[in-house]
């Protein structure tokens, strides 16, 4: 069951990601912290599950990363990343096909007869 | 002396991951950001505390680096034996493909195709292996190339091998056909060379076709016991 829930998560990270990003620009950790509190403790990634999808979401040109210099003993400004115009339209359609597949999987699961 | 811990950290994360140059770089600088971020709510935390030992962070990039590396450097199977994916391609001229079958720039396997490539049954511009086949073919049992060097069979442009070489120029122990040869029976169109570690009466050369028949006859009788691979080869040489 674990392994499954895990293979779930991977498929729906890129989604999560996108939305957290699409309203406001955030940093790594903060998007960790972010991830962490509106799951109810359910995506609670690291550092080597978070990178690679924001290399494969940047690489893709879905977001952009910038840096600004922030409050606190940092010894380089912070990295921010931002969604792009390709992520936004990204976003739709993956929120599009995610509801699309859920409503189906669901209907199946909920179905007396098959 | 926080920022050098820092730094010895990423680096020592990035040195047991197998990425690009590219990939490499921003981990190195993603692991140092989230080690000052962390840092400014626990102050003179190592980066352990702050991250956790290095293992498990390399354990963690390595397995959802893979899902990265499928879609911008090549694939890598996720069904695997013996510890090594099944199939590994790369793209990639900073990483080495690993596999059971592995294919890339630079690629080491069971079966392996590239061009440096190390194998059991090895193809390659560089190619070791087994058996071993490219423009420069060094096996351990076989070898087929433009130079081509073997223990026991060389084929190619220049062929040297112990007990049978057959090329432009062969070189072997045993038996050598070519256009030039020297071993201690010699096929030959052009050239024949007594190798220096044999007396004249102890070598035997043939100026092929035209003496065929005393080079099968001399063959028979010094090598009764070559094996059916080998008789095979000769059997195409002539």
């Amino acid at each position: 069951m674990s392994s499954l829930n895990q293979q779930l998560k991977k498929g729906v990270l890129e989604i999560l990601v996108l939305r957290i990003i699409k309203h406001q620009a955030v940093y790594g950790y903060e998007l960790i912290k972010k991830l962490d509190a509106n799951s109810d403790g359910l995506f609670k990634l690291k550092e080597g599950s978070l990178y690679p999808i924001m290399y494969r979401l940047e690489d893709k040109g879905f977001i952009e990363s910038y840096r600004q210099e922030a409050e606190g003993k940092r010894s380089v400004p912070r990295k921010y990343y931002k969604i792009t115009e390709e992520g936004l339209t990204a976003l739709d359609e993956m929120v599009d096909a995610w509801h699309g597949f859920t409503k189906v999987v669901s209907s199946i699961i909920d179905k007396e007869e098959l | 002396m926080m920022n050098r811990d820092y730094k010895r950290y990423a680096n020592k994360v990035v040195s047991q991951i197998q990425a690009n140059s590219r990939t490499k770089k921003r981990i190195r600088e993603d692991i140092m950001e989230m080690l000052e971020e962390r840092a400014l709510d626990s102050r003179d935390a190592s980066p352990e505390e702050l991250m956790g030992s290095y293992e498990e962070v390399v354990e963690d990039f390595k397995e959802n680096l893979n899902d990265y590396t499928l879609t911008s450097n090549g694939y890598v199977s996720s069904m695997s034996l013996w510890g090594l994916p099944l199939l590994y391609i790369t793209t990639s001229q900073q990483i080495t493909a690993k596999g059971i079958i592995a294919i890339g720039p630079r690629a080491v396997g069971i079966i392996s195709i590239g061009g440096l490539s190390v194998g059991v049954i090895s193809f390659g511009g560089l190619s070791l292996g087994v058996i071993s086949l490219g423009g420069l073919a060094l096996g351990l049992w076989a070898a087929i190339g433009g130079l081509a060097l073997a223990y026991d069979v060389a084929i190619g442009g220049f062929a040297m091998a112990s007990s049978l070489a057959l090329g432009g120029f062969a070189k072997a122990t045993d038996i050598a056909i070519g256009g030039g040869a020297s071993a201690k029976l010699m096929g030959y169109t052009q050239n024949a060379i007594t190798p220096n570690s044999l007396d004249e009466g102890n070598a035997f050369s043939y100026h092929l076709p035209v003496y065929m028949a005393d080079f099968k006859a001399k063959l028979q009788f010094l090598f009764p016991e070559l094996g059916p691979i080998k008789t095979w080869l000769l059997g195409l040489a002539k």
